[in-house]
């Protein structure tokens, strides 16, 4: 049965296999290979985290999931800055899917808010928050 | 996380493919001196000493995702946690981000440092993280 544990495990291995490869020089051909089998096992780690996320309302693509640290897993695409955020994995596809998002600070949340807010076309809304952003 | 700095040389071992970023074993190595954006491999680094919880070389820092979304990459990598443990490790201020698998010890590329801003020491028991952003990733490209 697929696991966190048993697909952490497979990166692990594969990565350590690459290195290993590119220790004792192999042909690069071989080492690339085992780069994107390597590569192949991160995205399935991280689709097994992601599970059940919705796309992205900003970008409109699906998130990644990642284990931040322990007890910290992060959902969240590559090319928009919307972020949620749970003690585990689920968790925090939950928060994604309710729209409850994760920002490190005031700034960052402003910052997100106006591309909502561009997005909506709410151009004097807009206005006030970049006021409040210039006064933090 | 305080703001990386990129070594020089990144530039260029980017476009010359030293680096493979998803797959390359990446270490955090600590040190107490300042480095210079024109250092190029680990042996210009003064690392800090063994002991305490800090093993020589540093720790691995994992890659989350190393992937691109309409022309923007991200590398991102998990958070790396330092544990001072038997005694306090020795102090530090920078992080540097080396890359273990594109060379040997001593002439392993550098790619990026982080500055602190005053040494840090922890005591016995004490951890200190080094806390890679996740939503912009430690490199992003467009």
């Amino acid at each position: 049965m697929i696991s966190e544990r048993i697909l952490t495990e497979k990166v692990a291995a594969l990565q350590q296999e690459y290195h290993q490869a590119r220790e004792a020089k192999k042909p690069s051909e071989e080492c690339e290979k085992i780069s994107l089998q390597h590569k192949a096992a991160m995205k399935e780690l991280s689709d097994f985290l992601s599970k059940g996320a919705g796309p992205c309302p900003l970008c409109g693509d699906l998130p990644l999931g990642m284990k931040v640290r322990s007890g910290v897993y992060e959902i969240g695409p590559i090319a928009s800055p919307l972020r949620s955020r749970g003690e585990y994995a689920e968790q925090a596809v939950e928060n994604w899917n309710k729209g409850i998002y994760f920002y490190k600070d005031k700034r960052e949340e402003l910052t997100t808010e106006i591309l909502f807010l561009e997005q909506d076309g709410k151009t004097d809304e807009i206005a006030a928050i970049k006021k409040q952003l210039q006064e933090l | 996380m305080a703001t990386p700095t990129k070594f020089f040389c990144f530039v260029e071992d980017e476009a010359e493919k030293v680096h493979n970023l998803a797959s390359d074993t990446l270490y955090w190595m600590l040190t107490n001196s300042a480095p210079s954006q024109s250092n190029t491999i680990d042996g210009n680094i003064t690392e800090i000493s063994a002991g305490n919880g800090y093993t020589a070389g540093g720790t691995q820092a994992s890659q989350s995702s190393s992937a691109q979304s309409s022309g923007t990459y991200k590398l991102v990598i998990g958070d790396v946690t330092f544990t001072a443990s038997g005694g306090a490790m020795a102090a530090f201020r920078y992080a540097v981000l080396v890359n273990r698998t594109a060379g040997s010890a001593g002439n392993r590329p550098l790619i990026m440092y982080v500055d602190y801003g005053s040494s840090i020491t922890l005591n016995n028991g004490e951890a200190f993280t080094i806390d890679a952003d996740a939503t912009n990733g430690i490199i992003q490209k467009s």
